[in-house]
């Protein structure tokens, strides 16, 4: 079963323009990349950096993949690459912290709700494994098989991976009486 | 709202409809995909000639904007090493030989304005900002507490960050020093306790500032050199140390090379690690190199900050990972967690010490994150050295 991708958009990918692209696809993009790193300015150059390597190479997109799900593994690749890059390349401290001292302090973010705020914040506190899955499924809208395929894991994986996701955070809810 | 596989997988989906729809499909009020964003990522492809459709190698690829340029690592560790002469003559003939007393901390509490384009930080619980340029890449803006308040460095300004290999700063690096609890990291209000070389060398030589740590009284960095047009030397650099008493009381000093990394110097190699140890200000290197058998020997030294003398430790190091609470900032909220960290065991002339780890450096670091988080196994040839 297949997400609801827009059918035109796989069928003129080739033919879009790099804003119809942005346009289209700019939001998955970004919110992805941010819910894999956590960071916005992350998010901004790993947004740009996908849309780039997608412009250049759209030549190589073949279809088998809704073209949304083709950005979102550019964008996981990526995401990857960052991080690997600041593991190898420079004196990271490890854990999430930026390192000692050196952690920016709370983006600014409107968010009006506070049930969806403290909802977002239990998953953000998720581990990386769990709360990807659960942004693919929440807010990408990507189906099991899809998830499967971007994220190179068995679809009983992502599977269990879901339930384990949505058992922590409803546990979380209920610990705190939401 | 409903999801990609609410109909193939009902039993996980029972209970979680509920806040899977208030949770909408993102927290935040605004997009984070900005026009201003589409905008930058259509001048970058300007840039690259988007009129050319071949398809450019991943390695070819460039990162335009310059924060994602530093973010692939290029610059945060400084590669290459010094160039011939004297290195501490010409440090010191730029030293600032400014007098007078640290900073003193300011009476009234300090307003949290910062302004478009700060690089933020929250060091021991209290918030700082750093005002810059909108062309600064804020991912190199660094700010480290020590004993005689914090230490900051400002990214200078850069040049030709389109062009790899020729990307260079077009002012020096410069270390200021600014009270605990002033949350406005300025040079005006700030004293200016060490100005770099910006050239190393030659002209088109630079010198380049990597990675800020403080310990205690001492102030440890990162530095090394670039050659324009060059390609870089990876991992190899130097470790130096400045005494801030000394640059807090306004004497003159300069920096004291603690340890250079060469090519030889297998950094990245396995589990490799820094631990610097602020108590005891000591700085432990360990190291691994292969063993031709498929394994690794280690490495170790432990160096004293204060005098730079260093000693090789004999014994077997292990590292344990550990848990701490921690808060992770989301949005305007900050979440309690836990986070990992590492710490090292190792034994001098009978006395047991745990010391943290503060820079993973070697690769297997990465490869075991993404193994317990993923379930993905990397091969280590699958990643340069």
């Amino acid at each position: 079963m297949q997400s609801k991708e827009l059918p035109y958009a796989v069928a003129y990918a080739p033919t879009m323009t790099l804003r119809e692209m942005m346009e289209t696809y700019g939001s998955d993009v970004w919110h992805y990349a941010f819910f894999l790193t956590r960071s916005r300015e992350q998010a901004n150059d790993i947004s740009q950096e996908v849309f780039l390597k997608a412009y250049k190479g759209i030549g190589k997109y073949r279809g088998q993949a809704a073209l949304k799900t083709w950005l979102l593994t550019i964008t996981r690749n990526t995401a990857f690459s960052f991080r690997r890059n600041s593991f190898w390349r420079r004196f990271t401290p490890l854990g999430d912290r930026q390192g000692p001292g050196q952690a920016p302090s709370a983006e600014k973010e409107a968010i009006g709700n506070q049930y969806v705020s403290r909802i977002w914040e239990i998953i953000m506190a998720l581990p990386d494994k769990h709360r990807e899955v659960l942004v693919l499924d929440i807010q990408q809208n990507l189906s099991v098989a899809e998830m499967s395929a971007l994220l190179g894991v068995a679809q009983g994986t992502v599977k269990s991976r879901l339930a384990r996701a949505r058992d922590k955070v409803r546990t979380a809810m209920k610990e705190e009486d939401l | 709202m409903t999801t990609g596989h609410d109909k193939e997988d009902n039993t996980v989906m029972n209970g979680a409809k509920d806040w899977y729809a208030k949770a909408g499909r993102s927290p935040f009020a605004e997009d984070g995909f900005t026009p201003e964003l589409m905008e930058r990522i259509e001048a970058a492809v300007g840039s690259r000639g988007a009129g050319k459709s071949k398809f450019r190698s991943r390695k070819s690829l460039g990162l335009t904007c310059l924060a994602a340029l530093l973010l692939s690592g290029v610059l945060i560790w400084p590669l290459g090493e010094w160039g011939k002469g004297d290195v501490a003559g010409k440090l010191s003939s730029l030293w600032s030989k400014t007098t007078g007393a640290a900073v003193q901390p300011t009476a009234s509490p300090q307003t949290y304005n910062p302004p478009v384009g700060s690089a933020e930080f929250e060091i021991d619980g209290l918030k700082y900002y750093m005002p810059l340029p909108l062309d600064r890449n804020k991912s190199r803006a660094f700010a480290v507490e020590t004993s005689a308040g914090i230490v900051w460095s400002p990214p200078p300004p850069m040049a030709d960050y389109m062009k790899p290999k020729y990307t260079h700063n077009t002012e020096p690096y410069t270390l200021y020093l600014t009270p605990k609890g002033h949350s406005e990291l300025s040079a005006a209000s700030a004293k200016r306790i060490y100005t770099f070389p910006l050239y190393a060398g030659g002209a088109q030589t630079y010198f380049d500032l990597g990675f800020l740590y403080g310990a205690g009284d001492f102030l440890l960095f990162s530095h090394g050199t670039y050659t324009l047009g060059a390609e870089r030397v990876p991992n190899t650099g130097k470790l130096s140390v400045i005494d801030l008493r000394k640059a807090a009381a306004g004497e003159v000093t300069v920096p004291r090379e603690l340890q250079a990394f060469d090519s030889s110097y297998t950094l990245t190699l396995y589990k490799s690690f820094i631990a610097i140890d602020q108590d005891r200000e000591e700085v432990l290197l360990v190291n691994y190199t292969e063993d031709g058998k498929g394994g690794y020997t280690e490495h170790s030294k432990l160096l004293d900050i204060a005098t730079g003398k260093s000693q090789v430790l004999t014994g077997t190091i292990t590292t344990e990972k550990k848990k701490r609470p921690a808060k992770t900032h989301f949005g305007a909220i900050t979440i309690d967690t836990n986070e990992d960290y590492f710490v090292a065991h190792y034994e001098l002339k009978g006395e047991k010490r745990t010391v943290e780890i503060s820079m993973a450096t070697g690769h297997q670091w990465y490869y075991d994150w993404v193994y317990e988080e993923y379930g993905q196994k990397i091969e280590p040839s699958a990643t340069p050295k």
